[in-house]
């Protein structure tokens, strides 16, 4: 098939009104709709028309029933090709419970990455792993140590032909993602059918308020809750058309995102910020876009930074991108996806606060004339709950609060998952018995929306203070006289009061000389920008843990510092790889 | 295009890191990419890019994990290139 799937469904559109997937993709095979998967270069690789999608789904469950128990878990390896779509779905109709896991993404990162898969394939205790064949020799030697058989794809569809469907049924589980988040062990959220049908709902009538003329395009890797739910299965459950890109095409080539949307007439795409920023600095001016279709422009899985959105509507506005596109929203993997979005066309509403304020009262006071800049913060609201779930802010005493104190986001309704795959103890840490779940983010409440400022668990309480590490870390890139890597800021040392604020800094260069105008010049942005002492130690570039979505892992940071595992590169003797000069 | 020898993709990675080299530090078969010279994560993909691009190759993911040197940046295209 050489023509990408059409817009137009050919049949009415449903809002993710079913009990399961299953039931979804019967619906979407009957529509002209699917899944389209495009080169770096935006040229056509394959169309998989959810039609042909449910054929070959159905076949490949009649031989996953014989090959597994219901409910054993699958690994799957979550490449942006028709055949994670394929196997994903031919698990949901043989009642197995797929766990999409990330692929190794940087130059050299074979090592760390096995090790990833070693912790998610002890937490997970899989059944098998699929995976293509390419990727065989990495998973088979990262899982050498365990009795966990790998398989590629080839294998899969080469075992015995069986007779029988066993589809989820309503009440049945949907599939296990590994969260984001988190550091020391990662940890599988359970996704149920009936969270998923909810946040899928949410987000197609409510969230995006889909029409029979929306078309999505996706960059998002499909390991991660807002390329899997976002783009894989609310599309399915709402039977909507989606373009593809790798996710490593577009870190290549950012701008073929852009071209997508520009070429097959895209309504919806999201992002993160960091996203729309690598447009921004890859943009080269070669070429042509019509962005006047994209109509809305949404923004999570991360802070949402005002400043690099705003370029991006500077720069793109003049190819058509509208003013109100934008559209932030708010939500963790263990709400299934979505908890708030922007109302269409509201784009950035800025709130710019205090933080001299904020930090001694926890109450988010509109800046006014008399407040100093380097007291200023602006954070853009994410927006309403969707309808059926309802958000509290509580302080640390479980009251609620109200109006403009700050305290931690809770949440509660029919999209929260059932907590964490065999892990009691991180379950009951963030699952109540009455139904809430304490996301262990920071916001408060602007008018109806919300507004999200941080990282609960990571935020650093000194004299009193609440300071914010991403305050400090985004202040020390931007006053940086070289290109620096990521920061990492965190609290060590006693209790309470008594603490002190580390910050670490990834720098390209060994010179002693440029070390020493950055830690000069950083030292001196921090002091005036967040008026705490810091302990500033530049570190060699790949000393950050990111997490598999690429957020920092500060507790993971932390704990290696402590432990003494990090070079400081203006210590007594630097560490050089290689230098011309003679000792 | 006739095959590249692996001595000319040698030399076409040497000037596509050139802007990473500003102190034109010798550049070795053995040298690390990202541990020696100065690219980054991101300037990685610009790298990545420019010889995929020059070559009409795709370096698949896989392949680009198991990478650390330039030696065996030259072998890998050397490989994709022979196909």
């Amino acid at each position: 098939m050489s023509h990408p799937t059409p817009t137009q469904r050919g049949q009415d559109i449903r809002h993710a009104d079913f009990d399961t997937l299953c039931a979804a993709l019967d619906y979407a095979a009957t529509c002209n709709t699917g899944f389209n998967y495009f080169d770096g270069k935006a040229n056509l690789k394959t169309a998989l028309p959810y039609s042909e999608l449910r054929e070959k789904a159905v076949a490949l469950a009649k031989r996953l029933v014989p090959f597994a128990e219901k409910n054993s878990r699958i690994g799957l390896a979550a490449v942006s090709t028709p055949d994670f779509a394929v196997m994903f779905m031919a698990c949901q109709y043989a009642g197995l419970v797929p766990a999409p896991l990330p692929l190794p993404v940087t130059l050299g990162g074979r090592s760390s990455y096995e090790r990833q898969l070693q912790r998610m394939a002890d937490t997970g205790d899989f059944h098998a792993l699929f995976c293509p064949s390419s990727m065989e020799p990495i998973m088979s030697s990262a899982l050498n140590d365990q009795a966990i058989p790998v398989m590629t794809f080839e294998d899969v569809n080469g075992l015995p032909q069986g007779e029988i469907l066993r589809p989820f049924m309503a009440d049945d589980l949907c599939y296990i993602q590994y969260s984001s988040g988190s550091s020391s062990s990662p940890k599988g959220i359970i996704g149920t059918q009936s969270s998923v049908s909810a946040n899928c709902h949410g987000i197609t009538k409510h969230g995006m308020d889909m029409t029979d003329d929306d078309r999505g395009t996706s960059w998002l890797p499909l390991y991660h809750d807002m390329g899997l739910i976002g783009f894989m299965l609310a599309p399915l459950m709402s039977q909507m058309t989606v373009d593809y890109i790798d996710p490593q095409d577009f870190t290549r080539r950012p701008i073929t995102w852009l071209q997508l949307i520009s070429n097959h007439k895209a309504t919806l795409s999201y992002s993160p910020t960091f996203g729309y920023e690598l447009c921004v600095r890859r943009w080269r001016d070669d070429r042509e876009l019509d962005l006047s279709t994209w109509r809305a422009a949404g923004i999570g899985g991360d802070m949402v930074r005002p400043e690099p959105l705003t370029e991006f509507q500077e720069l793109f506005g003049k190819m058509g991108f509208a003013d109100g596109a934008f559209k932030p929203s708010y939500g963790l993997a263990e709400t299934t996806l979505a908890a708030t979005f922007a109302p269409t066309g509201q784009g950035l509403l800025k709130h710019t606060i205090d933080m001299e304020r904020y930090e001694r009262t926890s109450e988010a006071v509109e800046a006014t004339a008399f407040t100093k800049p380097e007291h200023k913060r602006t954070f853009v609201a994410c927006g309403l709950v969707l309808p059926d779930h309802k958000i509290e802010i509580r302080d640390f005493d479980n009251n609620v609060l109200s109006g403009n104190q700050v305290g931690r986001i809770c949440l509660k309704g029919p999209s929260v998952s059932p907590g964490y795959f065999q892990n009691t103890q991180a379950t009951e840490a963030a699952f109540s018995a009455d139904g809430w779940l304490d996301t262990g983010d920071l916001g408060y409440w602007l008018e109806d929306q919300l507004v999200v400022t941080g990282r609960f668990k990571d935020l650093i309480l000194w004299h009193g203070r609440n300071i914010w590490p991403q305050d400090i870390e985004w202040a020390a890139q931007a006053a940086a006289p070289h290109r620096c890597g990521r920061a990492c800021a965190f609290a060590i040392g006693g209790a309470g009061d008594e603490k002190e604020v580390m910050l670490l800094l990834e720098c390209r260069t060994r010179d002693p000389k440029l070390l020493d105008e950055i830690y000069k010049a950083v030292m001196a942005a921090i002091r005036l920008e967040v008026g705490v002492p810091v302990k500033l130690q530049l570190v060699p570039r790949g000393t950050m843990i990111i997490t598999s979505s690429g957020k920092l892992s500060r507790a993971r940071v932390k704990d290696k510092y402590v432990k003494g595992a990090i070079l400081d590169l203006q210590a007594d003797s630097p560490v050089t790889v290689v230098s011309s000069e003679t000792a | 295009m006739s095959k590249p020898t692996r001595e000319e993709i040698y030399d076409k990675i040497c000037e596509l890191l050139k802007p990473y080299n500003p102190k034109n530090r010798p550049i070795e078969m053995s040298s690390g990419i990202m541990s020696d010279l100065e690219v980054d994560s991101v300037a990685v993909f610009d790298l990545v890019m420019g010889l995929e691009d020059h070559y009409d190759i795709s370096i698949p993911m896989e392949m680009v994990s198991d990478i650390k040197t330039v030696g065996e940046l030259t072998t890998a295209i050397t490989e994709l290139t022979s196909k």
